[in-house]
């Protein structure tokens, strides 16, 4: 009972992400920046590149090492999330709403997320490996959040 | 275990369910690469905080951060969260993921030569 409940903590799950994280970084160390374990825009640039490139013949401008590993973690973490969700019954085809705002939420994110070659999640990584400016990013990012629930506060 | 949906919640309604996950997943970061620093496996050579806050690349870090919070707080969770809410079904978070990609292809194709010039 007690093992269960620890599975499903939410420390459980930021500590197995972050020692997987850790430990893509030091397997692949001479062949990835730093703290890039995980990061949702940059592996999603690199999954993109190699479709691109390597099916569609069309050359992308990115890093190498991205036309040359097709890297899944978009689609582990979709399909984990699947698996998971069908197991615990929590799996549901949702109303859709605000198509428009959605799309270009997403578009806007990985074009800035790309433009500091960070995602939220790889500011955290960045901070915690001591990377001076992705503290910077994080800063900004706790200030848009910030806005952005005063905004919301305004509006209810 | 997501930065924006776990202080968002924080601030609004304090629950502390995802920040507990984010400061877990920092802690363990942070200790995991102080042992392998002293262990020698990782090397890691950063500017000093007041040679970055000085420099370009440092003002682009804090105002993209702060668009990326901005934007990400108000469609409701980061990359990471929507790609967890994609596979358990929401279409939002659909649409996002296929925003996110065209994203990516309009950066490489438009984004990256307007920026050539900045950096």
């Amino acid at each position: 009972m007690h093992l269960n409940a620890l599975k499903r903590s939410p420390i459980f799950f930021g500590v197995s992400v972050a020692l997987a994280a850790i430990a893509l970084q030091v397997a692949f160390k001479d062949e990835i920046p730093l703290a890039y374990g995980i990061c949702t825009v940059c592996h999603a640039r690199d999954l993109l590149s190699w479709l691109v490139n390597h099916l569609a013949k069309f050359q992308m401008d990115s890093p190498a090492f991205a036309t040359q590993a097709l890297v899944l973690t978009p689609v582990g973490l979709v399909a984990g999330s699947f698996v998971a969700s069908r197991r615990t019954a929590e799996f549901k085809i949702g109303n859709p709403s605000n198509f428009v705002l959605m799309f270009l939420s997403g578009a806007l994110v990985s074009m800035i997320g790309l433009v500091i070659m960070s995602c939220p999640t790889r500011i955290i990584l960045r901070t915690a490996f001591g990377d001076t400016l992705g503290l910077l990013a994080a800063v900004g990012l706790f200030g848009g959040l910030a806005l952005a629930v005063l905004v919301m506060k305004r509006r209810r | 275990m997501c930065f924006v949906g776990g202080f968002r919640d924080f601030l609004l309604v304090k629950d502390t369910a995802l920040l507990e996950g984010l400061m877990a997943f920092f802690v363990t970061t942070w200790l995991a690469v102080l042992l392998l620093r002293s262990t020698g496996v990782l090397v890691t050579q950063y500017p000093a905080l007041q040679e970055a806050v000085l420099s370009t690349y440092g003002v682009v870090s804090v105002v993209g951060g702060l668009l990326i919070g901005f934007v990400s707080t108000l469609s409701g969770g980061c990359p990471f969260r929507h790609h967890v809410l994609l596979g358990q079904g929401r279409l939002d978070s659909g649409v996002y993921f296929l925003g996110f990609y065209t994203g990516i292809f309009i950066y490489f194709q438009v984004v990256v030569f307007l920026l050539k010039g900045l950096f």
